[in-house]
């Protein structure tokens, strides 16, 4: 290899690196972050908050060969669990004395991360390093994601100097009140994780089983009869799905947007007796539900962004057949 | 697995329904987790236990109609109400919480229907919805029915919130592909584990 292909050859490596690099440290804390929770496994007991009331719940993380396994049981109130594999969701509600056993999302082991248009976002938040800080003991960076407009909502993420785990987020409207925090009170990161962990502990109590996990409905690209025509601006639509579900035997459509940030998704569902429902707006969290009857379709949005946004989304779904 | 295992594990569901086996015999329970029949199984002695000791309702049709009713018409309340101390967050209109009622009520009726039979003789009325009293702007929005449960003896308090099936349900997919999509802010299902409920057991 002559020298002169090396050296062309280094200036094209450094070049695309330099591409690379254009992120900002804050964007590329939050790609650690990501890449972080799908490589190692740890354990510990963090604090909800929201709307005034606090949830204490332990987390179980492993990763392995097997991808993530993991499993969250709550400390107080009702023992909710929910354990989630490469194949399903388990919710195990003992208030409502019933499990809920959904599929997992296809594409789980693909690391979440920004997406490649990362300036593109940049169009929508501004990333920022605030500083530092301490959780759990640890110290932290903490990062500011700040909307730019009143479609979406900003995170704070303080995110481990050493391991680049996530110990404490708070989602927040545009103005900067928090909506809800997640932080931890203890964290080890640990090499292997025992299955027992990750068993779950059902009482001996009647429960009702709500099984959505096998049913599966081949969707084909550009089958999607559904779509929502308004959207805040960098929105796309990310993905979609058709499911089956036991209580309507009717296949309901789950359409995802995202701006590479925050996601919304559609479901729309028709329904036999539409005279049951009701519609409107709710919230858990930070989460914002609106849902609206179009003849027997239900129309519902979900998504960690403002409540006029799902609204707005919601109220622009049309049928595109 | 073989008609005998089948059997064996019919008897020790059924023996797990009435309370017989502890949670530790996980055997059973993993049985139930992996095994769709099953499932069926444990429901259906659920269902059957719950007609012999009569707690499914008397008039099971009239079930939901009887749940709007009584969030209509304002009635005493029996539960203290729960503060909102909204320093994080106003709450929004409290629509779905109704929803939640109905879609309850409704579950039970699609289930009862399941058995021939059921809720023939049932004494024990006992789920009364209450309203609690939180001063709002918009009262018939957003108040938040809570459902008394009086079944053991002691008032248990429950508020019945997050248990719309299908809201949930599409929580549970939003919340799966969130966990692979921009930065969600913390693990998925966390609001799922959440327990909106605040439980006074009294």
């Amino acid at each position: 290899m002559s020298h002169r292909f090396l050296f062309l050859l280094l200036t094209l490596v450094s070049a695309s690196s330099f591409a690379v690099d254009q992120i900002t440290p804050a964007q590329k804390l939050i790609r650690q972050m990501s890449e972080a929770n799908h490589k190692l496994s740890y354990e510990g007991v963090f604090i909800y908050r929201r709307q005034g009331q606090m949830d204490t719940m332990r987390i179980i993380h492993r990763v392995d060969e097997n991808g993530i396994q993991e499993r969250i049981v709550s400390l107080t109130g009702f023992a909710r669990e929910v354990i989630r594999d490469k194949n399903s969701v388990t919710c195990i509600l003992p208030d409502d004395e019933s499990v809920m056993v959904e599929k997992s999302a296809p594409g789980q082991f693909k690391i979440s991360q920004l997406p490649e248009q990362i300036n593109k976002v940049s169009e929508y938040y501004t990333f920022s390093i605030a500083g530092q800080d301490r959780v759990a003991n640890r110290p932290t960076w903490v990062v500011d994601i700040l909307p730019r407009d009143n479609y979406r909502y900003g995170y704070q993420l303080w995110i481990d100097l050493e391991s680049k785990l996530l110990l404490k987020s708070e989602l927040k409207n545009k103005e900067g009140t928090p909506l809800e925090q997640f932080f931890f009170a203890k964290i080890q990161i640990v090499d292997e994780i025992p299955d027992e962990w990750l068993k779950p502990e059902i009482s001996g109590m009647g429960y009702t089983w709500h099984d959505n996990s096998s049913e599966d409905f081949p969707i084909h690209k550009g089958d999607v009869s559904w779509k929502a025509t308004w959207m805040p601006d960098g929105f796309v639509m990310s993905d979609q799905e058709k499911q089956i579900v036991d209580e309507s035997q009717m296949p309901v459509e789950h359409l995802m947007y995202s701006d590479g940030l925050a996601m919304v998704s559609v479901f729309v569902e028709k329904l036999d007796k539409p005279a049951n429902i009701v519609t409107g707006a709710s919230s858990m969290g930070g989460v914002n539900t609106f849902s609206k009857m179009t003849d027997s379709y239900l129309i519902t949005a979900i998504g960690e962004v403002p409540q006029d946004t799902v609204k707005l989304f919601a109220n622009s779904v049309v049928s595109n057949k | 697995m073989n008609e005998q295992k089948r059997e064996q594990l019919s008897a020790q569901i059924s023996a797990l329904v009435d309370d017989e086996l502890t949670h530790e015999s996980s055997p059973v329970i993993d049985s139930l987790l992996q095994d769709n029949e099953a499932k069926q199984t444990w429901t259906r002695y659920h269902l059957i236990g719950a007609s012999l000791r009569g707690h499914l309702p008397e008039h099971i049709g009239d079930i939901s109609t009887n749940v709007s009713q009584a969030i209509a018409s304002e009635p005493t309340v029996l539960a203290p109400g729960k503060k909102k101390s909204s320093d994080l967050m106003k709450p929004v209109m409290g629509f779905a919480i109704a929803a939640s009622v109905a879609a309850v009520a409704i579950f039970n009726v699609q289930q009862a229907n399941q058995i021939p039979g059921a809720g023939q003789s049932p004494e024990t009325g006992q789920s009364v919805i209450a309203q609690s009293s939180i001063a709002t702007s918009q009262p018939s929005l957003a108040t938040s029915p809570q459902l008394v449960n009086q079944q053991k003896g002691q008032a248990q308090v429950y508020q019945v919130k997050n248990v719309d099936p299908r809201l949930n349900r599409y929580m549970v997919n939003h919340n799966e592909y969130r966990a692979n999509t921009g930065v969600s802010g913390m693990p998925p299902h966390v609001r799922m584990v959440a327990n909106e409920a605040d439980s006074n057991n009294k």
